[in-house]
């Protein structure tokens, strides 16, 4: 599956069924499960998905959940379902990163909105990751020099200067920094700052 | 003839003014010169007058004058004798025997007092007063005959009557005194035209006088009671009118230490054909007799008083159901005269609803003893009052009765009412109180099928947006759209039911469905408590008869003090299981918790009212259960679980189908 995946739990069948069907309406892929450790069981899925969760089931309940899934560092975006309005339960619940919390009967315009604003996040949230990974496989190719060498060259540092601090020759800085703009892919020193600076390398703050 | 008609008729003088005896003393000391007076008249040897008593032919005294020997006296007192000198004057009449040596008397005397004394002459002579024979004068003489012609045997009787019957009459009056003396009465006359007063020393003593005092009748009355003397005069005014009428009078008398007594005088006038010459008759003291009447009255007047006072009925019917008796309670409360109650049939009480219980009722009061019922008493203009009748078997003349009251029991109806309608109130209190704690529940429940019926709507909308629109898809979501609200309604709906005050109708119910309606909205409140719900129901089980409201609020109020009772239980122990079966006749709901449960003396006393385990509990709940199951001849009854709370049991009658 490639879509838009919309993950629902919700102990109700009524519910489950007619919020299946308005979220299929909009075009949306939706897998509905009954109970939280139904969901646990679910096959893995690629690409962008929201979870909408009723917060209030038998057993595992919605907000149990939520923190389980927190602990586990899922990235899946939650809206909440309540049947009673219970602002403790909400802020619980948007303290711990849900997107938003609707009280049942919910309007469609507003889950709808909801729903998009989730699988956006998710999807700049995977993209993000995904450029992440690309970046690191890069830099798994530098040898420890060369990354040494990289970590100068963002810090704003001269050839003249890292050969100083490495203790070794000028020419010997020269290649290594052809090989770092090679194997990370760019061209100027500010392209190597902003690529960097997603995965934690960022200039030295103090002299070396 | 005339010199002895005036000799005779001197003697008849002298004999009416002496012989006026007062005791029979007196006569017994006169008889020798009476009698002596006669036997010269006759010029006889020796007289003697024998008297009867005032029945019988037995002669009961001898008189016995001068002349006669101690021998003769034998004779003539013997029994011979006297049984003959019976028999004689009975059939024979007058005896005369002038000359004994020719006839004999004819009976066997030994020795014959008439040969041993040599009589020759004997007379017996019978005398009578008004017709009667009282007795004899004998007479006749010794050693020589006496022919006595008819004439002097004619006055000779005379004589003997005068003698003899005055002798009589004092013995008898002497007796009669003596007999009213001991009935402690007193004789009395009064002369009507001297209009003094006589009476015996005992009548004299009663009015407050000396036996020897002279009392004339103003001096009587001066002692008798001021209102009294008006009724003593006009009595003895009464019997003065003509002789014969009879006088009797009540009037007291004042003591001689102030008091008054109560006497009884009564009598008769008596004298001449037309105007009576005095009133005689006997007075007695009737104050012990008065006084214990009075009594008496009072008694029966302070019962007729406390029995009409009574605000009831009090009434004996006999066991054909006629009324005997009964206060006057009766008139006023039925609008029957006494009358009209006399007899009164006490079916004609109760209308036909009554009938039935009723004739249950009447048996019972004479099989065991005593009874009690509340009927409907039905008034003569056809009103009817709810009565409290009570019947307690009595036999009287060996005839079975029913003594008891009748109270009017309007009141109490209306009390029991107004407790009912507090109950229903109270019972409506505590289900609002229940359903406030379920109002979130509530809402949770409700809000499910909200949720789907707007999401299925908006989903349509889409559908038939879209190009081409999926028509079997908005198909089916207008058929979950239908179902969901369905459901919506019927949450709504046992909402209503279960807010509603008043009593449902009993109605043929499967307690399998009233659990699960029960279930459906317990479920939030379940949820939120965390606590699994579990079900074990009868595959099928008789109906119950009884209202579904008040059905459905005993489960509930089961399963919400079961969810209660496990706030402080470990969240994997908790379970709230509901169990139907059929036990017997009866079809059983039970409820099991693993809850604190009820220290072990409180089992007993958690379904009574204000009995709660709850900070904010109103202690009602249980109670009202109870009053409901009972209400329905059911039974509601708790046991504690061997590991761990509770489980409450709901018994039914089971109804046949």
């Amino acid at each position: 599956m490639t879509g838009e995946h919309v993950y629902l739990v919700d102990d109700d069948p009524s519910v489950r069924k007619g919020l299946t069907r308005l979220l299929r309406s909009a075009g949306y892929e939706v897998e509905a499960f009954g109970s939280a450790a139904e969901f646990m069981q679910r096959p893995e899925h690629e690409g962008a998905a929201c979870l909408i969760l009723d917060l209030s089931m038998p057993a595992l309940s919605g907000s149990a959940l939520q923190a389980q899934m927190v602990d586990e560092g899922s990235t899946l975006p939650i809206v909440f379902l309540s049947g009673h309005a219970d602002i403790e339960d909400s802020v619980r619940a948007m303290k711990l990163g849900a997107i938003d919390f609707f009280t049942k009967p919910v309007d469609e315009d507003e889950l709808l909105a909801a729903v998009a604003r989730a699988l956006a996040g998710h999807r700049d949230r995977l993209a993000q990751e995904r450029a992440i990974r690309a970046v690191q496989a890069r830099l798994d190719t530098l040898t420890a020099r060369e990354l040494e060498t990289a970590h100068w060259l963002i810090t704003g540092r001269l050839n003249k200067q890292i050969a100083a601090e490495l203790g070794i020759a000028e020419k010997t800085v020269k290649i290594h920094r052809a090989r770092v703009m090679e194997k990370m892919g760019v061209s100027s020193i500010a392209e190597l700052v902003r690529l960097l600076a997603p995965v934690g390398i960022e200039p030295a703050s103090r002299e070396p | 003839m005339s010199e002895r008609s005036a000799e005779f008729e001197t003697l008849v003088m002298s004999i009416s003014e002496s012989v006026c005896p007062t005791t029979v003393a007196d006569v017994w000391a006169q008889a020798d010169s009476v009698l002596g007076s006669i036997g010269q008249f006759l010029r006889t040897d020796f007289v003697a007058i024998a008297l009867l008593p005032e029945t019988g032919t037995d002669f009961q005294w001898m008189f016995l004058g001068s002349g006669i020997t101690p021998g003769l006296a034998d004779g003539l007192g013997s029994d011979a004798f006297r049984g003959w000198m019976g028999s004689q004057l009975q059939h024979a009449g007058m005896v005369r025997l002038s000359d004994m040596s020719v006839a004999g008397l004819g009976i066997e005397m030994n020795p014959d007092p008439f040969t041993g004394a040599d009589v020759r002459s004997l007379y017996v002579i019978p005398l009578s007063a008004g017709g009667e024979v009282f007795g004899s004068l004998l007479t006749g003489t010794c050693g020589r005959v006496l022919d006595l012609p008819e004439a002097e045997l004619r006055r000779g009787q005379c004589l003997g009557q005068i003698v003899g019957y005055r002798w009589i009459r004092t013995d008898r009056i002497e007796r009669l005194s003596d007999a009213i003396d001991a009935a402690e009465a007193g004789l009395w006359s009064v002369n009507l035209n001297t209009m003094t007063y006589w009476s015996t020393p005992r009548a004299k003593a009663m009015h407050g006088f000396r036996p020897d005092e002279v009392v004339s009748f103003d001096l009587l009355l001066s002692h008798v009671h001021a209102e009294d003397r008006r009724g003593l005069v006009e009595a003895n005014s009464y019997a003065a009118l003509e002789s014969g009428n009879k006088l009797r009078v009540e009037y007291r008398v004042q003591q001689s230490d102030g008091t008054f007594r109560w006497m009884l005088a009564r009598g008769s006038s008596d004298g001449g054909p037309d105007e009576p010459v005095r009133i005689t008759g006997i007075v007695a003291d009737i104050t012990t007799k008065k006084m214990a009447e009075e009594e008496l009255l009072n008694a029966r007047a302070v019962t007729d008083a406390v029995f009409d006072s009574v605000p009831g009925l009090i009434y004996l019917y006999s066991q054909e159901g006629e009324l005997v008796r009964w206060n006057k309670r009766h008139e006023s409360v039925s609008g029957y005269t006494d009358e009209e109650l006399r007899g009164f049939q006490i079916t004609r009480w109760f209308n036909a609803d009554d009938t039935a219980k009723w004739n249950e009722d009447w048996p019972r009061v004479f099989e065991s003893g005593k009874h009690s019922t509340e009927l409907g008493l039905t008034k003569k203009d056809g009103t009817r009052v709810p009565y409290l009748f009570t019947g307690v078997r009595v036999d009287i003349n060996d005839l079975p009765h029913m003594v008891g009251i009748g109270i009017d029991v309007t009141e109490k109806k209306r009390t029991e009412s107004a407790l009912a309608e507090l109950r229903t109130e109270l019972a409506h209190a505590t289900r609002v109180t229940a359903l406030g704690e379920l109002a979130s529940a509530l809402a949770h429940e409700l809000s499910q099928p909200l949720a789907a019926i707007l999401s299925n709507a908006q989903a349509a909308r889409r559908l038939l947006a879209a190009d081409p629109p999926d028509l079997a898809e908005v198909r089916d979501a207008l058929e979950d759209i239908v179902r969901d609200d369905k459901r919506a309604g019927e949450i709504v709906h046992g909402m209503r039911a279960m807010m509603a005050r008043g009593e449902a109708p009993s109605e043929t119910l499967d307690l399998n469905r009233i659990v699960g309606s029960v279930a459906s909205l317990m479920k939030g409140e379940a949820v939120a408590a965390s606590v699994p719900l579990e079900f074990d129901l009868a595959e099928s089980l008789p109906p119950v008869y009884a209202g579904r409201t008040e059905l459905q609020q005993v489960l509930l109020n089961l399963m919400m003090n079961a969810i209660d009772a496990q706030r402080t239980t470990p969240i994997s122990e908790r379970i709230l299981k509901t169990q139907t079966y059929v036990s017997e006749d009866h079809v059983v709901v039970s409820v099991r918790d693993a809850g604190t449960g009820f220290p072990g003396d409180q089992m007993e006393k958690m379904f009574e009212p204000f009995f709660t385990t709850k900070d904010a509990g109103l202690g009602m709940g249980l109670a009202i259960s109870r009053r409901i199951v009972e209400n329905y001849r059911g039974r509601i009854w708790a046991r504690e679980n061997p590991e761990r709370g509770v489980t409450v049991f709901v018994a039914l009658p089971g109804k046949e189908l």
